[in-house]
């Protein structure tokens, strides 16, 4: 008699061993690949090298260079303590992978708790995203089995009260709406500064939508890697070319901005960029490049004037939204490899003279939190981090902490229970608008 | 060991151990060009960790783990691929009876922890001591990892095994 573990055995084997991927392979190849990963390796060990002598040998010069200035004491630190209400409707809104898709809000001390909307149990959705006023919230929904293409994509916006309950759903249904193949299929969509309009990005195309008249304009040629609306303006400003698919790398493109008002789209200088953050008065645009682009962080003003140099070489990254301007408007926060596998640190700039601030990774409970995303809570004093963890060489969970940018060993965990991640990657500006405002 | 002779071990091995990593790859994701693409992976760390491995006993449990954490390291990696291409590789179709398509389905559908206990034990046939080393885990979490993968996959696929189970 087979007992229960035979019967699973059974079952699993059946299902795949006479697959044909199991078969069909060439043993030359893996070889090959592998000769090639070991030379790149090797490369890459000896420029650490050479980097680590270079650094030894300056060093050294300076200790023997005679008399130098000491230098300057770090003001003592204020302790801050995260104000998740100053600025804030309480709560950040998150999206869980699990099921396809869900969305949930989260705020200290309470557990995550699903966002109950009519028409999500039978829809997987996505990108929560918080109105200005903090007081609807905004996500991209699909229905179960429909594909994107066959017209199923809607943006759902929610009002919600302060005890997290949701009203009735106002749904703007998105006709022809479609993503990059290999993408997250959710449509994300970021707000307008005057809660009105909304930007998502589809296939080869930005989608501005008018949610009080569920009016929609398309931009055509169009594959962003990055979103942003100015503050203070009705202008989106559009960068970065994400190529055809999830394989192709990201490249920087002329910074585009279209205007609702003119329905225009004009260029900002002759900036090329793939990833922007604005400055909260509206008046200044950070940014980064693509893949094959120097890792600097550069400024220009709004009108396309008056580029110059913040940060040189701010390192890889494997993760993150690109830079991001705290609300406060002195700093600006970026992702960074440390140089071990994917685990990034973030990398606070000083907008006034381009210095930096390294938060490592924050640790609770002997965990450390490895930041998928990092965004601002609406006051600047504090990071919101969707992050992965890691106990030793373990592997952990994942989850969203807070972060006080000014003390980040106080770390609050607001939830450790879902999974935050995976749909930002194709929609890298979805994230900024987590943490609701008040 | 020469580079030459290395080569030839490890294209030994991978001509033995390649079907039942995929395999592995395969029920962890449930995907097959994210199968190819954890093999692929898990075989170019495997190529370069090599020297040292090949002289130890511990060259299965490695292979399975990295196998396990590169699956980890894809969920975690979602914008990001970086791989070696092969050349003249070209991926498979997918599963097309019902009854492997929902088993596939419904290990997709297991949180990932409980899919990795319920491949290394009744896929491998690793023992819960076993299992629990080589995902880092307690043998207790194995257990109730994999009697909760277990119930779940038995509800959701009930209706597919009824009459195999009253057979």
């Amino acid at each position: 008699m087979s007992t229960p573990e035979d019967v699973w055995s059974t079952r699993l084997r059946a299902a795949v061993d006479d697959h044909p991927g199991a078969v069909a392979f060439d043993v030359s190849s893996y070889v090959a690949a592998g000769r090639k990963r070991a030379l790149r390796n090797r490369a890459a060990a000896v420029l650490a090298t050479v980097a680590a002598v270079a650094m030894v040998a300056a060093g050294a010069a300076l200790a023997t260079g005679g008399a130098r200035s000491e230098a300057p004491q770090p003001a003592p630190s204020v302790p801050s303590v995260p104000t998740f209400r100053v600025g804030t409707n309480g709560w950040v809104a998150v999206d869980a992978w699990q099921g396809g898709g869900q969305v949930y809000l989260v705020r200290p001390g309470e557990d995550a708790r699903r966002l109950d909307v009519a028409g999500s149990d039978a829809s997987t959705d996505a990108c929560p995203a918080w109105s200005p006023d903090g007081e609807r919230l905004m996500f991209g929904r699909l229905g179960a089995s429909s594909e994107p293409s066959s017209g199923g994509a809607e943006l759902v916006i929610v009002p919600v009260d302060q005890s997290g309950a949701a009203g009735k759903p106002t749904v703007i249904a998105l006709d022809g709406f479609d993503v990059l193949p290999g993408h997250d299929a959710h449509p994300c969509g970021i707000w307008a500064p005057d809660g009105r309009w909304v930007a998502l990005a589809g296939t080869g195309e930005v989608w501005v939508v008018d949610t009080q008249a569920g009016a929609i304009r398309r931009l055509p040629d169009l594959r962003p890697s990055d979103l942003e609306w100015r503050p203070g303006t009705d202008e989106l400003a559009i960068v970065g070319d994400m190529g055809t698919s999830r394989a192709a790398r990201t490249l920087s493109t002329p910074v585009s901005v279209y205007s609702v008002s003119t329905d225009e789209l004009r260029q900002l200088g002759a900036v090329e960029a793939a990833h922007i953050t604005w400055s909260p008065d509206g008046a200044t645009l950070a940014y980064t490049g693509g893949e094959t682009d120097p890792p600097d962080l550069s400024l220009v003003d709004s009108d396309g004037a008056n580029e110059r140099l913040l940060v040189a070489e701010t390192g890889g990254n494997l993760h993150g939204i690109g830079p991001v301007w705290s609300p406060t408007g002195d700093r600006i926060a970026y992702q960074r490899l440390t140089g071990q596998g994917e685990r990034h640190e973030v990398v606070l700039a000083n907008v006034a003279d381009g210095t930096e601030t390294v938060i490592a990774a924050p640790e609770t409970d002997g965990e450390m939190w490895w930041p998928f995303t990092v965004s601002w809570s609406p006051d600047g004093t504090t990071l919101l981090y969707a992050a992965w963890t890691e106990d030793g060489e373990a592997p952990g969970t994942a989850g969203v902490i807070a972060v006080p940018a000014d003390e980040p060993t106080n770390v609050t965990v607001l939830t450790d229970t879902i999974d935050p991640v995976p749909n930002y990657y194709s929609h890298q500006w979805a994230p900024s608008q987590m943490w609701g405002r008040q | 060991m020469g580079a030459a002779k290395q080569d030839e071990e490890f294209a030994e091995y991978v001509a033995g151990s390649r079907p039942a990593l995929w395999r592995s790859a395969y029920l962890l994701c449930g995907n097959v060009a994210q199968a190819d693409d954890l093999v692929q992976s898990a075989l170019l760390k495997l190529y370069v960790a090599w020297p040292r491995l090949v002289r130890g006993d511990r060259l299965d449990g490695y292979t399975r783990r990295i196998i396990a954490n590169a699956h980890i390291d894809e969920l975690r990696r979602p914008w990001r691929r970086e791989t070696e291409p092969l050349e003249g590789h070209e991926p498979v179709m997918e599963v097309t009876n019902d009854e492997h398509s929902a088993l596939i389905r419904a290990l997709k559908a297991l949180p990932v922890g409980q899919r990795r206990v319920v491949v290394l034990r009744h896929y491998w046939g690793l023992s819960v001591a076993e299992t629990a080393t080589d995902l880092g885990i307690s043998e207790g979490s194995v257990k109730s990892q994999c009697a909760i993968g277990l119930h779940k996959l038995e509800a959701a696929l009930a209706s597919h095994y009824r009459s195999e189970d009253r057979a």
